[in-house]
């Protein structure tokens, strides 16, 4: 587990790491903190939308293009057997950075809200919507990463992160309407997208070890 | 002779380009100098031998054809390559972790004792300058730390001198030296280079590729005997022409390599035989078989 984890950090810069893990969560519980007091509502229902274009950007800092024709940068790892487990457990570390702090900043958020209005916050909504709301936005901006790590290009994710949070905006809609089957469709969809993000940027790495070469059977 | 690596019937078919090399000998315990110019298919065969490139067709067989499956052996080789080695935004620091993870046998101790006689930082156990920001000379002190920290048995170095300085040069063919000492016989070296001129006081085997070909290959010293540099007067230029592979000629005289077999095409004209050096016999050979027009 140990390396496992150093894996994930060694595979990514000091300033992704204070962004990540400093910078992003404490930027998210004081503006949802702000959001509640100036507007009387949860700060997750405003938050989300900056959180997870910036959880794109912190992607693209280390994953940027990985999934992109010609793969650069890996042939230290390539040279080792071990080389595509690292990989494996930097990608499954970017996964869980990004549900740890959207799960941190929802909590936050939640109690912040609590604190300054608490006869807003009863029944099962108080935590099914955080909940669903947390587990959409990051099924949502995992599809955008998939899409995202084809591109080495900042730009991309930009367009992404516009998509993406169009997108969370329609659940948030669809989750008014319709909870559960949006909290159990979220849920699959969270889970899929995960193992599917891991597999294909796997997959990619692979056939980095494989030119596109003239057809010779090869 | 006993192989660290042996090839047979390699294959790789590029756009324009393909490498086809019936038998590939690299033998143990001795530095083995690949040569050839741009685009010849010294890293293409590289990549092959050290598992970086998996689409090729033939066979590799590893330290006295003991293994064929080149995941098995990646513990046992270090392996420096060009430019897109590290990642750009690790540090010096990021390098001894990840190869601390990524390598059974690497020495972190070994690798900042390295880093510091290199000139790579000036202190251990430092963060040190990103990858990025390091010069290619100094990239290439790093990827030669990450590969003698640890324990291998053969060292496979694509293209290591080209960024260095002369000083540096000579130190890395002292590197490679030692390498080979300690190993007893038991450890080998392949290199890839275009300065011939600085690697040939290390290198005792020698294979010239030229255009995915292997066209010449030899222990350096067979080679000296197998080719002479041939001096002689102006009178006879043209004549000797014809019979040099390499040949350079002015108002005074000329000068080229030919096979020493050949030396009595040219009785009759007054030369001057000498050993050649290897730059010599790898410059004549090259363009005897180069795609290049040369005048």
């Amino acid at each position: 587990m140990r390396d496992r984890i150093k894996s994930f950090f060694v595979f990514t810069s000091t300033g992704y790491r204070i962004l990540a893990f400093l910078v992003l969560p404490v930027f998210g519980i004081a503006l949802g903190h702000m959001v509640a007091f100036l507007l009387a509502i949860p700060g997750y229902f405003v938050t989300i939308f900056f959180i997870m274009p910036l959880e794109l950007i912190l992607d693209y800092m280390v994953f940027g293009g990985i999934c992109a024709k010609e793969v650069s940068h890996l042939e230290y790892l390539k040279g080792s057997v071990r080389g595509e487990w690292v990989m494996k457990n930097a990608l499954v570390g970017g996964m869980i950075q990004m549900l740890l702090v959207l799960a941190v900043v929802m909590l936050g958020n939640h109690i912040s809200y609590q604190m300054l209005f608490p006869a807003q916050v009863v029944g099962m909504d108080a935590i099914l919507i955080p909940a669903a709301l947390l587990i959409s936005a990051y099924a949502v901006t995992m599809g955008m990463v998939i899409v995202g790590r084809f591109f080495d290009s900042l730009n991309v994710y930009y367009i992404l992160a516009v998509v993406a949070a169009a997108l969370e905006g329609s659940v948030l809609q669809f989750l008014v309407l319709y909870r559960y089957p949006t909290i159990v469709i979220s849920v699959m969809l969270a889970v899929i997208l995960s193992i599917v993000s891991v597999k294909i940027a796997l997959k990619k790495i692979e056939e980095s070890y494989y030119d596109k070469t003239v057809a010779d059977g090869n | 002779m006993k192989d660290v690596i042996k090839g047979n019937n390699l294959k790789k078919k590029y756009k324009g380009f393909q490498l086809d090399v019936p038998e590939l000998h690299i033998p143990k315990g001795f530095a083995t100098a690949l040569i050839g110019e741009n685009g010849a298919g010294k890293t293409t065969l590289i990549n092959m031998l050290t598992g970086i490139r998996m689409d090729y067709k033939g066979e590799l067989f590893y330290f006295d054809e003991q293994e064929q499956d080149v995941d098995k052996v990646k513990e046992r080789i270090g392996y420096t390559g060009p430019g897109n080695y590290f990642l750009p935004h690790w540090n010096v620091k990021q390098v001894e972790e990840i190869s601390s993870l990524l390598f059974e046998t690497f020495d972190e101790e070994k690798f900042w004792d390295i880093c510091v006689e290199l000139g790579v930082t000036t202190e251990r156990h430092v963060n040190g300058k990103k990858v990025n920001d390091l010069s290619d000379g100094n990239k290439v002190k790093l990827m030669l730390a990450a590969v003698l920290a640890r324990k291998t048995d053969c060292l496979i170095l694509d293209e290591p001198a080209s960024p260095l300085d002369p000083l540096m040069r000579d130190k890395l063919c002292e590197i490679i030296r030692e390498y080979l000492t300690e190993g007893n016989g038991e450890k080998s070296v392949l290199f890839s280079t275009h300065n011939i001129s600085d690697m040939e006081n290390v290198t005792d085997y020698a294979i010239i590729v030229e255009h995915g070909n292997v066209v010449e290959e030899g222990f350096v010293e067979d080679l000296k005997e197998k080719y002479v540099l041939v001096k002689g007067e102006a009178k006879d230029a043209k004549a000797a022409e014809k019979i040099l592979y390499s040949f350079s000629g002015n108002a005074y005289g000329f000068e080229g390599i030919c096979l020493a077999a050949d030396l009595d095409k040219l009785a009759g004209m007054d030369i001057q035989v000498e050993v050649p050096t290897l730059f010599q016999i790898s410059v004549a050979v090259m363009k005897a078989n180069s795609t290049l027009k040369l005048h």
